[in-house]
């Protein structure tokens, strides 16, 4: 009889270790989870286009992992990992935002890239057709020819804002795509000033004639 | 039923004896609480931010992995039951590496801000010498490269500037290096055009062409003409006296010295007017023609030719002329006035007047003086 009741205790020992042990394991599988999350979130490029979001979630991740290795170093009957999985699912869900949220970033950057290009190239666009408008003569020949030069490296400087939206360098390029424009736009200006100037120097000629003929006339 | 009380008083004493004991136990765990690592973590997370890992690499890598080994041995002393939990060394670390962090954290940032005025100082002599270059480009009429390089180093140096506000050091400091580039080679076109005007020899030779003919205008209380490039001004003498200036245009290349026909550049030398035109016999109102070229133009002209310096098919030119049409345009190497100065200055001269025109007559002119700045390291 004591027999029976030493190997039921013993069994009973054994079962209850084990039970204990089976719900004490890792969680590896959230642990992988929430490592893939947060990879994947860095390769389409949350450091560089959310770098504040990234080092927090990469921090979430990390205190996930330490929580883990807290339980690890338990006695296995006191190990406990249920708030380590909650903090790894949270990492997880953390990473699957950041990764979303990059790709938003990226796109709304690469877009914004793209209208300042247009804008740019535009701006050169009317810096030709104004210095098409200027007023031609030797008076003016090494203005035009100043400018002409000016323009010439506007648009010698463009394809640098093509070649920086395809390496993916977007800030780089909507900062070279805005200089050129500011430029453009100088051009476009200093035609216009030239124009006026010369008009203005037309209409006072031709004032100057009309007055000389009305004191002939008396 | 003997047992029972037996059991109960046991457990009475038992819990009177353990009650304190327990107290005791933890009485007795005097170590410090677990270190807040927020703190260092939130240090990390700055140094992380302003790119610690470029600034002080290994300096950063000891601070994370000094970190790391202080979560770590905070987490062992977690891992422990509670009553052997000791934080008393964890706790000295975590001080050491928050005094560490803070350390590397100010030292950075005053590495980051040098490195910014370092940038802005270079952005700002960039920018003086961009207007130096631009200013001396259209006076000297440089031309269409010039121009271009200039303006492309003018992009780069807004681009840096943008770089810079979004604290974009490295690629600030590339932009500022490329402009500088572009900048050069912009000043080296017109260098070369504008170094004749800082040549002490010339500028005696140009000396003594006026002084010689002051003397002349003097001797012989006839007018004589003096051109001077540089101030762009051309002054009328009597008798040796200055009675005549005004400002005048020269040609689209005329700080240049002719060379041949079409350069656009104006001559530079001693002359005589040979021949007057009226009102309607000049396209630009009433003209002055000059005896250009002269013996030493021919020289010059045929030098350069042997030296293939000039094309083969190239020709001297000629006409020449002290002309109206107002002195704001460019001419193709004559020299323009405002049809009311050309009035008064071609009743007071005659076939035969001397006109002298020379590059400067002053070191310190105008041309020398942007050259100048541009060399002292702009």
């Amino acid at each position: 009889m004591k027999k029976i009741v030493k190997i039921l205790a013993g069994c009973f020992l054994i079962g209850l270790f084990f039970f204990m042990a089976g719900c004490a394991k890792p969680p590896t599988e959230d642990i992988d989870a929430a490592k893939n999350a947060v990879e994947s979130a860095q390769s389409v490029g949350a450091e560089k286009y959310l770098p504040d979001n990234a080092k927090k979630v990469v921090n979430e991740f990390s205190d996930a992992l330490d929580e883990v290795k807290v339980q690890d170093g338990k006695f296995p009957l006191f190990r406990k990992y249920d708030r380590a999985k909650e903090m790894l699912a949270s990492a997880k869900g953390s990473a699957e935002k950041l990764r979303a949220d990059t790709i938003t970033k990226k796109e709304e950057v690469k877009k914004n890239a793209l209208a300042a290009m247009e804008e740019a190239n535009g701006a050169i666009g009317n810096a030709k057709a104004m210095l098409e408008k200027a007023p031609k003569g030797k008076e003016t020949q090494a203005d035009i020819e100043a400018m002409t030069g000016d323009v010439k490296g506007l648009e010698d400087s463009l394809p640098d804002v093509q070649k920086a939206v395809d390496g993916e360098d977007y800030e780089g390029a909507i900062n070279k795509a805005k200089s050129i424009k500011e430029k453009a736009d100088a051009v476009s200006g200093q035609v216009q000033q030239a124009i006026e100037k010369v008009e203005a120097a037309k209409k006072a000629k031709e004032e100057a004639k009309k007055k000389k003929k009305g004191k002939g006339k008396k | 039923m003997l047992r029972l009380p037996i059991l109960s008083g046991f457990l009475k004493c038992g819990r009177a004896i353990a009650l304190p004991f327990l107290i005791f136990l933890f009485a007795c765990n005097s170590s410090p609480p677990q270190p807040e690592t927020k703190v260092i973590e939130n240090i990390d997370h700055e140094l992380h931010r302003i790119d610690a890992m470029k600034y002080a690499p290994a300096e950063y890598d000891k601070f994370r992995m000094n970190f790391r080994l202080l979560k770590d041995r905070i987490i062992q002393e977690e891992s422990k039951f509670s009553w052997f939990r000791d934080y008393e060394s964890a706790q000295n670390s975590h001080s050491d590496i928050l005094r560490e962090g803070e350390r590397l954290l100010a030292s950075i940032r005053e590495k980051v801000n040098s490195k910014k005025e370092e940038a802005y100082s270079r952005i700002k002599g960039l920018e003086e010498r961009a207007k130096i270059i631009d200013e001396l480009t259209l006076k000297v009429n440089a031309g269409i490269y010039t121009r271009k390089k200039l303006t492309m180093g003018g992009i780069s140096i807004s681009e840096a500037k943008m770089s810079l506000k979004s604290n974009e050091y490295d690629s600030a400091m590339g932009k500022i290096d490329n402009a500088s580039v572009l900048l050069n080679e912009a000043e080296k076109s017109i260098a070369s055009i504008i170094k004749r005007y800082s040549q002490s020899d010339l500028i005696n030779k140009w000396k003594d062409f006026v002084r010689d003919t002051i003397v002349e205008s003097k001797k012989k209380g006839i007018a004589a003409i003096i051109v001077n490039k540089a101030e762009r001004t051309l002054t009328m003498y009597k008798g040796g006296k200055a009675v005549l200036n005004f400002n005048i245009g020269i040609g689209r290349n005329g700080y240049r010295d002719k060379l041949f026909s079409g350069d656009g550049a104006t001559p530079e030398g001693r002359y005589r007017i040979i021949k007057k035109s009226g009102i309607g016999k000049s396209k630009y109102y009433k003209a002055l023609l000059l005896d250009y070229p002269n013996q030493d133009d021919r020289k010059e002209f045929l030098k350069a030719k042997r030296k293939g310096l000039i094309s083969n098919k190239a020709r001297i030119g000629g006409l020449i002329e002290i002309h109206g049409g107002g002195e704001d345009g460019t001419t193709y190497g004559c020299i323009a006035l405002e049809n009311h100065h050309m009035d008064e200055l071609f009743e007071r001269v005659a076939v035969g007047t001397p006109v002298t025109i020379v590059g400067a007559t002053n070191i310190e002119n105008e041309l020398s003086q942007g050259l100048k700045g541009l060399q002292n390291g702009y």
